[in-house]
């Protein structure tokens, strides 16, 4: 590429774009020396290029070297409560109860628990329904927005 | 299952390891964490600037993920899919921010949030306060890009994505993400050059 056949990137919008990709050293060896020509007889370039590359470099400033410890504990955590049903928990919390203790007291415990809380179950059982049909929904949500980037790569 | 999709399998190694997530492989699920866990939070931490809101969100998009895997199909590359998650994650997050505390929250958070620094040696005190000075400004700018053009830039510079995989995940097209991307680095080239 010569000189008179290069045109000044940014004499339009999407041409500046090559001024981008060459502070961004994304150029392949060929463009590059075309536009560095370019560059070293095109003031404007010159100066567009020399700001992209100060603000490439304040951008470089901006590590991110920041780990989550314990991420994927909490995420199989959350993955385990999501299959567990919401009668689990109170299952297991029963079954070591009765494990030890003698069996009238826990058996009253049980009477006494029916008799104050006779309508938790239900509020329980609604609750898990409308958080599984929340979750059923952006999953549904996600799936959607899979096949909206099948429908836009076809 | 197509043959095209089935070649677009193989060569995206991530979609094959969703398929076998799909079919009941939980150590392919902790692959995949493991390859896009680091990449996704540093993009969500850059987005929303606060360490704790980025885990929470990641841990969202994941979760996602996971509970998509029984209908998955590998109808696009795996990265487009994760990030297009995590980046609308991200948007309706600010936006409900936005709509909680109006104008002022980012700059909290910004100031709040979990800062990174790099750390090489023992700097002097005299250039940690001007990397300190120069992240601020580098956040603040980025924190008053459109949301949209934000994304783009993080995608660009820091997960050094093509212009294609960006507009995939924006939704939008090629020519729409180099606009974003021209614009935004005008706004950024007014705030920062000086700080460089
Ligand atoms: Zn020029």
């Amino acid at each position: 590429m010569t000189e008179q056949r290069f045109r000044c990137p940014l004499q339009s919008e999407e041409n500046a774009q090559l001024l981008l990709d060459y502070c961004a050293r994304r150029l392949d060896p060929s463009r590059r020396a075309a536009l560095e020509a370019h560059i070293g007889l095109c003031p404007s370039c010159r100066e567009f290029s020399q700001a992209q590359r100060l603000v490439w470099e304040a951008l470089d400033a901006w590590d991110s070297s920041g780990g989550a410890a314990d991420f994927d504990r909490r995420l199989y955590q959350r993955i385990s409560e999501e299959r567990k049903p919401p009668w689990a928990d109170r299952l297991t919390a029963w079954t070591a109860e009765i494990s030890w203790k003698p069996a009238l007291p826990a058996a009253a415990a049980l009477a006494l628990w029916v008799t104050f809380f006779p309508v938790r179950p239900t509020e329980e059982a609604e609750g898990f329904e409308r958080v599984a049909a929340e979750q059923v929904e952006g999953a549904l949500e996600d799936l959607d927005m899979l096949q909206q980037l099948k429908l836009n790569l076809q | 299952m197509a043959v095209a999709a089935v070649l677009k399998a193989v060569l995206d190694a991530d979609a094959a390891l969703m398929l076998r997530v799909r079919d009941g492989d939980s150590s392919s699920f902790n692959l995949l964490l493991e390859r896009h866990r680091t990449p996704v939070i540093h993009f969500l931490f850059r987005m929303v600037q606060n360490q704790a809101i980025a885990e929470e969100l990641a841990q969202e998009a994941f979760l996602r993920v996971y509970r998509s895997r029984a209908s998955y199909e590998p109808s696009a590359k795996f990265t487009t899919w994760l990030f297009r998650i995590a980046t609308n994650l991200a948007f309706n997050w600010i936006r409900d921010q936005r709509s909680r505390k109006s104008q002022e929250s980012l700059q909290d958070l910004s100031a709040s949030g979990d800062t990174h620094h790099l750390c090489d040696g023992q700097p002097s005190v005299e250039s940690v306060l001007v990397h300190e000075v120069k992240l601020n400004e580098v956040r603040e700018a980025i924190s008053r890009l459109p949301d949209k053009q934000r994304a783009a830039v993080l995608m660009h510079k820091y997960e050094e994505m093509e212009y294609s995989h960006i507009a995939r995940v924006l939704g939008c097209s090629e020519s729409a993400v180099k606009s974003l991307l021209f614009r935004a680095y005008e706004s950024l080239r007014a705030r920062l050059a000086q700080y460089a």
